[in-house]
């Protein structure tokens, strides 16, 4: 290995690796691929004559350009992007006539997060995100470099934080030529991880097949629209050339509707097997690590100060089967662009044992002993509240479907004014808060609950809120804002409280805030 | 009195409403007290921290209640009124239309008219009214905690921006401001929801010592 990690900052300086130039280009094809589809269209429906085959000649030498352009771009970024270690920063070189250097102290580093595909798994490279506690967006985006420059990176960057334990009769060579980017520490211990069965059970709860169902549902309105299939289901099936002949039988429109379902649950299945094969949750020091992913497989680093919210989400299928999702928000990464990011804040623990759940929270924040959670129901006229709206936002509709199906809509009506005054009935009896020594937490929902916990040390801005309707009630609401919130799709938003004990509350959080401080990193 | 057969399920349900109200305010008071205990205790073994704050800032932060200056309901009014000029002329211009110019159905006519009246009255109603209810609404207090702030006329809100979580502040001031000495106190913090808070209608001078206070503290 170039640089012993105890002796000093290794003397070369690196280059992406040579297939960098390969990786860039394919990178790219997506963009172009509108382009391309465009010019096989007009020239396959393109009429005859001169002005339509020059314009054909053209758009095709333009793509050509645009394709030699993309690897000539990714030629020179090869020679020109440079990475060295300075004293205590990574600096970055990059660009040829808009040069930029970058320097990026060790200790501002949180993690170096890796992706490797199938490609990537086959050349013995991987694409690098370095990561800082500011920022939206990765520092610096590496594509790529060899496992070799990566694990050096991450021993050098990481060397006054981590004790490297190589085992004995191991090779530097062995070490390097494994396919991970987490070096095995011996201070490092597994909280999590997922087997087959696990991610079977994940797939059949998040129904990912779904989305193809929406797909075709969305293809067969249209084709109805504009060919009215539907009136002609003979027509339907020879759209593509092919003469099918449409069952009468139910019994086999049944097997056909099974089939369907099946299918369903079988793409929902390789959907979480493809995406979270191997899910590995590993505890170091202050740092969790991810690692999951069958044929692109993602290594992502959080760090636990930078976790500013965790949600436990529960549907009715994770009740069913005894299990529960976890999310979390952290501070910095522009989530919703970053593949790696999104993976390890949207899906932090994709399915875990309800009974687990606790367990893994303690070790992610310490600070909070779930079991001695003294948790608050909401105020007592909060059901007659909540019961009282449901059943006029329900009979608005109600009103119209009387309107509509008389008389039947009556029973209609009477039938969703039942349904929303005991689900009101259950959000409230299931709605509790609760604020511990150090932070708050808040549950609700009734179809899927969640549960929400946030540190006093991350809430930014704890507010009161009091609409007309509270006025009236002497209600309030309050809620809290924490860094980068949305991955976890919950808020704390505590509603239908007394006025004065609303108060009370959010000068309590403000007071614990302030006192608990905060860090970005 | 109510007879012993309705009073019954009326005083279980008042007694269970004032047991929670009891149980609640005897732990808020508790946490309270804890948490001054606790803060006295920090301010004593650190005894430099307010004198080191100048006096003029110490006597921003007096944890009094304060208005918006009174420039700033002329401000809000100016602003409502140059809204309802650019706002207000397409409408009473199609309301003119729809008036005197289209010909339609007469049911489809009075509902435009009536809409459109409306939002025109609407308009009106943020000029002249509008902003001094939402003077007598809008307070702002500055206190070693931090901020907070109270505003809103029908949806009423009060926020707590902490000390420690102003990550840096501007202080804006647009011409109209500038014109009757008054400015925008903006505190940027790492939330989501509530990233910037603005503190408006307060004298340029005030915002600016509040600034100068929120730095002070946070840096000492």
């Amino acid at each position: 290995m170039t640089g012993d990690v105890a002796s000093g900052p290794p003397q070369a300086v690196h280059h992406l690796h040579r297939t960098s130039i390969f990786f860039g280009a394919i990178s790219t094809l997506p963009s172009m691929f509108g382009a391309i589809v465009g010019l096989w269209m007009w020239h396959y429906f393109r009429g005859e004559g001169v002005v339509p085959t020059i314009m054909t000649s053209l758009a095709g030498s333009a793509l050509i350009v645009g394709v030699l352009g993309v690897i000539a771009y990714h030629t020179v970024r090869y020679y020109v992007l440079t990475i060295r270690y300075e004293g205590d920063e990574l600096v970055i070189n990059s660009g040829l006539l808009f040069r930029t250097q970058r320097h990026i102290p060790y200790r501002k580093i949180q993690n170096i997060d890796v992706i490797q595909n199938v490609l990537h798994r086959l050349f013995k490279v991987a694409v690098v995100k370095i990561e800082t506690s500011s920022g939206s967006e990765a520092d610096a985006e590496l594509r790529v470099l060899s496992l070799d420059t990566i694990e050096q990176m991450r021993r050098y960057v990481f060397k006054d934080h981590e004790k490297v334990d190589q085992p004995d009769g191991v090779s530097d060579d062995d070490v390097q030529t494994q396919a991970h980017a987490h070096a095995v520490h011996a201070d490092e211990r597994e909280i999590l991880s997922l087997n087959r069965r696990d991610l079977v059970v994940l797939g059949l709860i998040v129904n990912r097949g779904l989305v193809l169902v929406t797909a075709v549902a969305g293809l067969a309105w249209q084709a109805n629209w504009q060919f009215d299939l539907w009136e002609r289901p003979e027509a339907a099936a020879t759209i593509f050339g092919w003469t099918v002949e449409m069952p009468a039988n139910a019994f086999v429109w049944i097997l056909i509707a099974l089939g369907a379902v099946a299918l369903i649950m079988l793409l929902s299945v390789g959907w979480s097997i493809l995406r979270f094969d191997q899910f590995r949750m590993n505890l170091r020091d202050e740092d969790i690590r991810i690692s999951c992913g069958l044929l692109t497989r993602v290594h992502g680093t959080i760090p636990k100060k930078r976790i500013q919210f965790i949600t436990i989400h529960q549907s009715p299928l994770h009740r069913l089967f005894g299990k529960a999702t976890v999310r979390i928000e952290t501070a910095g990464g522009n989530v919703e662009d970053d593949e790696t990011a999104l993976l390890s804040r949207r899906w932090f623990v994709p399915i875990v044992d309800q009974t687990a759940v606790d367990a893994l929270i303690s070790q992610v924040a310490p600070e909070f002993a779930m079991d001695e959670v003294n948790w608050q129901p909401l105020a007592p006229k909060a059901r007659r509240r909540m019961i009282r709206r449901s059943v006029i936002f329900s009979s608005a509709l109600g009103i119209a479907a009387t309107i509509v199906f008389w008389p039947w809509g009556i029973a209609l009506w009477l039938a969703m004014s039942l349904a929303a005054a005991a689900h009101a009935w259950r959000a409230a009896a299931i709605t509790r808060w609760a604020v511990t020594d150090k932070g708050v937490l808040f549950r609700n929902g009734v179809l899927k609950r969640k549960t929400s916990i946030t540190l006093f040390n991350r809430i930014q801005t704890p507010k009161v809120i009091e609409t007309p309707f509270d006025r009236r009630w002497s209600m309030a609401s309050v809620s809290v804002d924490t860094a980068g919130a949305g991955t976890a799709g919950h808020r704390i938003a505590i509603r239908f409280l007394p006025r004065q004990l609303a108060d009370d509350l959010r000068m309590r959080i403000a007071k614990r805030a302030e006192a608990a401080g905060f860090h970005w990193a | 009195m109510e007879s012993s057969a309705r009073a019954c399920p009326v005083q279980i349900h008042a007694h269970r409403s004032q047991e929670y109200f009891v149980e609640q305010r005897r732990i808020a008071i508790a946490t309270m007290q804890q948490m001054n205990r606790e803060s006295q205790a920090t301010v004593e073994a650190n005894p430099q921290t307010s004198a080191d704050t100048p006096t003029r800032q110490r006597s921003i932060a007096d944890g009094a209640w304060k208005r918006l200056h009174p420039h700033w309901i002329a401000v809000k009014r100016l602003e409502m009124l140059i809204t309802l000029g650019i706002l207000g002329t397409p409408a009473l211009a199609g309301l003119l239309l729809v008036l005197f110019v289209f010909d339609m159905n007469w049911l489809l006519r009075w509902t435009i008219v009536a809409a459109l009246v409306c939002f025109l009255a609407w308009r009106v109603w943020l000029v002249v009214w509008y902003p001094p209810m939402a003077y007598r609404h809008a307070r702002y207090k500055v206190s070693p905690l931090g901020v907070e702030f109270r505003y809103g006329v029908f949806w009423r809100s009060i926020m707590n921006v902490p000390r420690s979580r102003v990550q840096h502040t501007d202080v804006q001031q647009g011409p109209l401001l500038r014109y009757y000495g008054l400015g925008m106190l903006v505190m940027n913090t790492a939330g989501t929801q509530n990233a910037q808070v603005g503190l408006p209608g307060i004298r340029h001078k005030t915002a600016m010592s509040i600034r100068d206070y929120l730095i002070q503290e946070r840096e000492s």
